[in-house]
């Protein structure tokens, strides 16, 4: 990552809509951002003008519009429900883009994106950039039906994106680890810390693994090590050396303690 | 003008204010610990405005830091416990510290001895470079390791033994940081003058911790953490005024500073600059703001120099 490219400013909110339950759909109009953006890389969106709550939260990039971020946020606590209340047109402070996104794919390698729940949002991004130039298929696991919603929204951008649910309820039973199928030169996921460890267990060690790790995040560009992940090279930071680490250096036993 | 002499603003700037042999071109600085040692990745936005730089705390050995959880917020504020994460003072010697010169910033190198034993070993990689570092910050307030930082400066003889031997060690600037956490924080402040310091950083964060309701046990694998963020500002103003109020050599404030009217109050109360930490998580402009703040206060109130606003609430 080189941080001459973050820029932090006044992202306008412009479209803004609930697209289930506790998930919303963000469109920020942030030029510097969109323009910049790489599959994998994530924004630091502020929740609040005020100092309260203090940090901006880690959001990955679902997409780029135009000028542009398309954002899919999860509502998990007090400052994203927050972002809820606010109008269209509201001024957000948007730091981004940032971190270590997917690698640029290679012709004649097949690629599984593995998502669990919302942690396909940055596979959107990968897939919507390089779906239709390489081989690459979309394997999202879900709890219920009652993500259905997700789904739809999905299959705009990825029209024969598997998904398979806990409860078999929507698609097969089971999850991205129980059913794997078909044959891969690389893994990429995001997702649950378990299902991101269940794949590093079930996948053969010839396959490349690259997840993108979640991790609570300071000040997004390598100064505050608040964010690191322990590796076979020693703690490297989620927001320089990740989000997208190469799963197979992740100490997987220590991360998930 | 000696090299380590330089700055981003004008010459003659109302802003500029000198620290002992260093001339800083604004009176904000990065905070120890939120500064990347990698040049690549400083946050160009927030260089301007910015008067000096700290680096990372530095420790003789590598450290890979606390495991566990590493941050949880509060209320306008922040907990950490990072546990002085550092390459080791070799590898930053020859690795970083050229790198962090290169940027034309005054630097002071941020160091944390974990023993008496270790302070020559600590400082003698530095011997080289003294004229171009603007002052080592002597680390005795780190909340978040088992040995040095705060154990040392909670008592006024710790601070007083630690300091010097670092003035033994270091023949440049030498400033100590000191942890609010002294029970007599006049006390430790007038122990680190008497005994060789040139400037006193106060102070650093504030002990504190956060409890998992789900797990039922403390947040932080080791139960305590450091409070900073603007919901510290007013106890740290109060540390800076108490010790201002105390001695004779230049006091850099620190804590909770988030806008230019935290540092204005810093300053009035007698700090001669200020330190931004977590102020950088919110806000990549705000040495900028803090010195756009800063100047136009200074116009209105009429101050012609920021060393005459310098102390001036105390009058």
């Amino acid at each position: 990552m080189d941080s001459s490219k973050i820029w932090e400013g006044q992202g306008i909110l412009r479209e803004f809509r609930p697209l289930m339950d506790n998930v919303l759909l963000l469109e920020v109009e942030a030029p510097s951002v969109a323009a910049r953006a790489h599959p994998g890389e994530f924004v630091l969106l502020s929740v609040s003008p005020s100092w309260d709550p203090f940090l901006h939260r880690p959001l990955g990039i679902a997409g780029v519009s135009g000028d542009r971020v398309v954002l899919l946020v999860q509502v998990v606590g007090r400052g994203t429900a927050l972002l809820q209340t606010l109008p269209s047109g509201t001024a957000l402070t948007l730091r981004g883009p940032l971190g270590q996104g997917f690698p640029s794919p290679r012709e004649g390698r097949r690629y599984l994106l593995a998502a669990g729940g919302l942690g396909v949002v940055p596979l959107l991004f990968a897939y919507r950039q390089w779906g239709e130039l390489f081989s690459m298929e979309v394997l999202l696991g879900v709890p219920d039906a009652s993500w259905a919603p997700l789904g739809s929204y999905l299959r705009q951008f990825v029209p024969d994106i598997r998904m398979v649910s806990d409860d078999g309820t929507l698609g097969e039973r089971g999850n991205p680890c129980t059913c794997l199928e078909g044959c891969w030169d690389e893994v990429w996921a995001c997702g649950p810390l378990p299902l991101l460890r269940g794949l590093w267990e079930c996948l053969p060690p010839d396959v490349s693994y690259y997840p993108s790790l979640e991790a609570r995040m300071g000040c997004g560009y390598g100064g505050c090590l608040g964010c690191v992940v322990p590796t076979k090279e020693g703690n490297l930071r989620a927001c320089v050396e990740g989000p997208v680490m190469d799963g197979r250096k992740v100490l997987w036993h220590e991360l998930c303690k | 003008m000696e090299e380590r002499c330089c700055g981003m603003s004008s010459v003659n700037s109302p802003l500029e204010i000198s620290l002992g042999k260093t001339l800083f071109a604004t009176p904000v600085m990065a905070a120890s610990g939120v500064w990347p040692l990698e040049r690549r990745l400083w946050p160009v936005q927030a260089l301007e405005g910015l008067g000096g730089i700290c680096s990372k705390g530095i420790t003789l050995l590598p450290r890979e830091g606390n495991p566990g959880t590493r941050l949880a917020e509060t209320p306008a504020g922040l907990l950490n416990s990072i546990g002085l994460q550092n390459p080791g003072m070799k590898v930053f010697e020859a690795t970083y510290l050229p790198e962090l010169l290169r940027g034309n910033l005054p630097l002071a190198v941020n160091v944390a001895p974990q023993s008496e034993e270790e302070f020559q070993e600590l400082f003698e990689p530095l011997e080289p470079w003294a004229s171009r570092i603007a002052a080592v910050e002597l680390n005795l307030s780190c909340p978040n390791v088992k040995a040095g930082g705060m154990s040392w400066g909670k008592d006024p003889d710790g601070v007083a033994l630690a300091t010097r031997l670092a003035r033994s060690c270091w023949k440049g600037d030498l400033w100590i940081k000191l942890t609010p956490q002294a029970p007599d924080l006049p006390a430790v402040a007038r122990a680190a003058e008497y005994s060789g310091a040139d400037a006193l950083v106060v102070g650093n964060t504030w002990l504190g911790m956060a409890m998992d309701l789900q797990k039922k046990r403390p947040v932080f694998e080791r139960v305590v953490a450091g409070l900073s963020g603007p919901a510290i500002f007013p106890l740290a103003l109060q540390t800076v005024w108490s010790v201002a109020g105390t001695v004779d050599i230049p006091v850099i404030g620190c804590g909770g500073v988030q806008s230019w009217e935290h540092a204005a109050a810093m300053i009035l109360a007698g700090a001669r600059a200020v330190q931004v930490g977590s102020g950088f998580l919110r806000n990549l402009s705000l040495p900028k703001e803090i010195t756009e703040g800063l100047l136009a206060y200074m116009l209105r109130e009429k101050f012609g120099s920021l060393g005459e606003m310098v102390g001036a609430g105390r009058k």
